[in-house]
């Protein structure tokens, strides 16, 4: 033992279980995200029974089993016993008050294992799900009470509510937007005339001509969505027997989709599974972003990293090729490495604050004062927005562009440039003919890192144009398509806000989980694409060199 | 983060010069990966999942800190009484594969031990022991989850800082060593880490540079208390976590606005003093090998 001490075999084992305690925690933190994530969207049993103890009235508990934990509790006669607490996602928040319930199994009456048949959730635009049973369907004055009739006669129509959802949000968002728009720049434009003097009375009653145009199609616009929503009430109402006995009544236009998860087959489950991956990518939150889908969140985040890419690209590649073509091997070139090397590792929140103070108050605010001064003092673009967030985070990521494509360029070989320049080339067609073409791979792979960095950071863009909920999307059919102004959504940043700042943080987590689990996704995939990019280049030169 | 300089230190070590090639190639990307997580996950699973778990079961997280090491010598121990056959089927390359089992047996046997440990030394319940009988305070989130979280961000960093300069030492110092009659870690020891010790410093300051200013996992595992006492089990607020909350409540040109600012940078000079530090450090080191 002694000797085997002496030789140092144990801290050979130490540091080999270093090793496999940081793989173990890499792959479980992963496992347990996508376990966790994708829980999210299986469709859970139903639980329904009794509880009733010394100090409970008997009720009827009915949900979802959201989790369970032993708690020790010690008798009196000093015996430990285990008892198994479960808290329940009971659902219906608007009579209930609450999602939750912690149960504990002392109180369950009869097998916790019963799953209720029959028991239908629904999903609803306000409040949150529904646990219950069909007790009857109401549509035009007719009332079926068979619970099968009930089941197709709701689907058809949540069909239509549906469908009629989608054209409210349609005429709502886009196209009275885009007259709301238009109003608000005829009072812009009125505003510019005033402050230049020249706003003559033909102008005004120009100006009064147009905006009654507008508002004449707005108003026809809230006729035909009003035409929609009263369409949308005679719908009809599904009414269901609540675990307190209680008769809620549910009207179809607020049902997002309904289920009765304790009579589907593995398939039809594994159907649903797919179908709420696709509505929580396609569809807008709800709920304070406690409910939904984060579509918004995720045009946010793409429309700014391809944004920071337009501006980084240019910036660091050019950077690169001078510092490895031109410039001269000297105290200055070392001092350029090591700022460059030191931007790597300036805190991102430095970053942010950096982007509040001069981009969006100070070019910012003269961008204003110039040009958007009809429109002061609601700021145009001295306030934080998605051009602001994209420039930081160009900034923020510009040393892994100018890192990875000088190795790039370090890596061709010196004769095809020799050959190049031999053949009547300048400097400069060499570089841009055979230089970077070669180089574009490492170029793409030190996009790819930037872009991944851009989409999990979330400290600067706190400061420079996140939001919790932006009204409207960052692109869109309106000219000039892109809205450099914008505020916009970001997955890291909605990560945050419903984990953390939401009112129902123990709801919402299953959603966070997800929105993580997309996020990790995202970015791990990125950096694989990114590794193998990086090693077929280097194949590919081995070959050249050899 | 002091849990993550030894873990990362040690695992860049025995990946460096202990394991096969094969086995390399694919357990330092999978580590390197921790450093592309955003580390807004990492905050979030620190403030939500971690604190609460390491509230209920604080005697095994403890216990982890002793069981693991003393496990893993134990078992090492054991493995030389172990008949040839079966020793040789395992390299010394392929450890880390081996241990991996050991490793989370131990760790889940550390957790297991948390509820009789907690009976059998404070009264059944932790946390109120540490408030009434040693008269600490203890908040959920408080530093020592910041302290696991952050760790855990750090180890990609000083690892293949760290795993590259090790590597990077000449095999003929090793092979010159190991002729010697010394033993692998004495070799390790004597030769290797001294010439690595520039690269193993720099990796250690960028990871504290680093450390220094994280926001999101501070912003969201701890307690965000803007008073603070030494005292591991209370919240706390960083420079950079501060800025991240009120920077955006700041009137523009008021004098909070410019201590934000000066605040940032303070944040600023820190990690640029760390950072040319150890960019210097690592510059010098390239000539020294230049010249080996």
């Amino acid at each position: 033992m002694k000797e085997w001490l002496n030789k140092g075999e144990h801290w050979i084992w130490l540091s080999a279980s270093t090793v496999s305690i940081s793989v173990v925690l890499v792959l479980s933190l992963l496992a347990m995200i996508s376990y966790k994530g994708l829980a999210h969207f299986w469709p859970h049993p139903v639980y329904e029974f009794n509880i009733s103890g010394p100090n409970i009235e008997t009720t009827r508990v009915m949900g979802e089993l959201h989790e369970s934990k032993n708690k020790v509790v010690v008798e009196k006669s000093g015996t430990k016993t285990l008892i198994p607490q479960y808290l329940i996602k009971m659902g219906n928040r608007d009579v209930f008050g609450i999602d939750f319930k912690w149960v504990s199994s002392k109180n369950v009456q009869g097998k916790m294992e019963t799953l209720a048949k029959d028991a239908v959730v629904i999903e609803r635009y306000e409040y949150g799900n529904v646990y219950g049973h069909f007790s009857s369907f109401t549509l035009n004055g007719k009332t079926t009470t068979d619970p099968k009739q009930i089941r197709t006669e709701l689907q058809a129509q949540v069909a239509k509510g549906k469908a009629l959802h989608a054209a409210i949000n349609s005429i709502e968002k886009y196209d009275m937007g885009t007259v709301n728009k238009q109003i608000e720049n005829l009072r812009f434009e009125e505003k510019k005339l005033r402050i230049k003097g020249n706003f003559t009375p033909a102008d005004e009653s120009r100006i009064k001509a147009e905006r009654a145009e507008f508002q004449k199609t707005f108003v026809a616009y809230q006729v035909e969505v009003k035409v929609l929503y009263d369409q949308k009430e005679t719908l009809g109402e599904v009414a269901l027997t609540i675990s307190n006995g209680q008769i809620l009544r549910v009207p179809v236009a607020k049902v997002v989709q309904f289920w009765q998860p304790n009579n589907m087959s593995y398939v039809e489950k594994l159907g649903f599974f797919f179908s709420a991956i696709g509505h929580f990518i396609s569809d807008d939150p709800r709920e304070a972003n406690t409910e939904g889908g984060i579509f918004p969140a995720m045009i946010g985040t793409i429309v700014m990293v391809l944004l920071m890419t337009v501006f980084v690209t240019p910036m660091g590649v050019v950077a690169a090729i001078y510092m490895r073509e031109y410039a001269k091997d000297g105290v200055v070139l070392r001092l350029v490495r090591i700022s460059i090397n030191n931007l790597a590792g300036v805190p991102s929140i430095v970053f942010g604050i950096f982007g509040l103070g001069f981009f969006v108050y100070i070019i910012g605010g003269s961008i204003d004062e110039l040009f958007y001064g009809y429109a002061l003092p609601s700021p145009t673009f001295g306030t934080p927005g998605l051009l602001w967030a994209s420039l930081t985070m160009a900034l923020l990521t510009l040393p892994v562009v100018i890192v990875s494509t000088e190795e790039g360029l370090s890596r061709i070989p010196m004769a095809l440039r020799e050959g190049g320049l031999a053949l009547g080339a300048t400097k400069a067609e060499t570089i841009w003919k055979i230089v970077l073409p070669m180089a574009t791979p490492a170029i793409m792979t030190g996009l790819i890192l930037a872009i991944a960095r851009a989409a999990g950071e979330v400290a600067p863009l706190m400061l420079v144009g996140v939001v919790k909920l932006a009204p409207e999307l960052p692109i869109d059919t309106m000219a000039p398509f892109i809205h450099l102004e914008n505020k916009f959504m970001h997955l890291g940043f909605h990560i945050y806000d419903v984990g953390f700042q939401s009112p129902n943080v123990e709801a919402a987590q299953p959603l966070v989980y997800a929105t993580s689990l997309l996020l990790v996704i995202i970015i791990v995939s990125l950096n694989l694409g990114a590794i193998s990019i990086r090693n077929r280049l280097r194949e590919k030169y081995k070959a050249l060199e050899g | 983060m002091l849990f993550a300089v030894p873990i990362a230190i040690l695992a860049a070590v025995f990946t460096a010069f202990f394991m096969d090639k094969q086995t390399r190639q694919w357990i330092k990307p999978t580590i390197e990966m921790i450093e592309a997580l955003p580390t807004v996950i990492l905050g979030f699973l620190a403030g939500l999942w971690l604190a609460p778990h390491m509230e209920q079961n604080l005697p095994g997280f403890f216990a982890l800190l002793i069981v693991v090491p003393v496990g893993v010598i134990v078992f090492g121990y054991g493995w030389t009484r172990l008949p040839k056959a079966i020793r040789n089927r395992v390299p010394l390359g392929k450890r880390a594969l081996l241990m991996i089992p050991v490793v989370v047996f131990l760790g889940w046997f550390s957790m297991q031990m948390s509820i009789p440990m907690e009976d059998a030394w404070f009264n059944g319940d932790m946390r109120h022991w540490l408030t009434f009988s040693a008269g600490i305070d203890f908040d959920q989130r408080n530093a020592m989850v910041i302290g696991f979280a952050m760790g855990f961000a750090l180890i990609p960093t000083i690892f293949s800082v760290t795993e590259d300069a090790i590597y990077n030492v000449p095999t003929y110092l090793v092979n010159g060593s190991l002729a010697l009659g010394a033993s692998g870690w004495q070799t390790l020891i004597g030769v290797v880490i001294p010439t690595a010790s520039p690269g193993i410093f720099s990796a250690v300051m960028l990871g504290f540079g680093r450390g220094v200013g994280e926001t999101m996992i501070v912003l969201m595992a701890s307690g965000n208390t803007p008073l603070m006492e030494m005292n591991l089990f209370e919240g706390m607020r960083t420079l950079a976590a501060n800025l991240a909350i009120e920077m955006p409540e700041a009137a523009v040109s008021s004098s909070h606005y410019r201590v934000l600012f000066l605040a940032g940078l303070v944040l600023f000079i820190f990690t640029f003093v760390f950072n040319t530090l150890a960019e210097v450090v690592r510059q010098r080191m390239r000539r020294k090998y230049g010249s080996l």
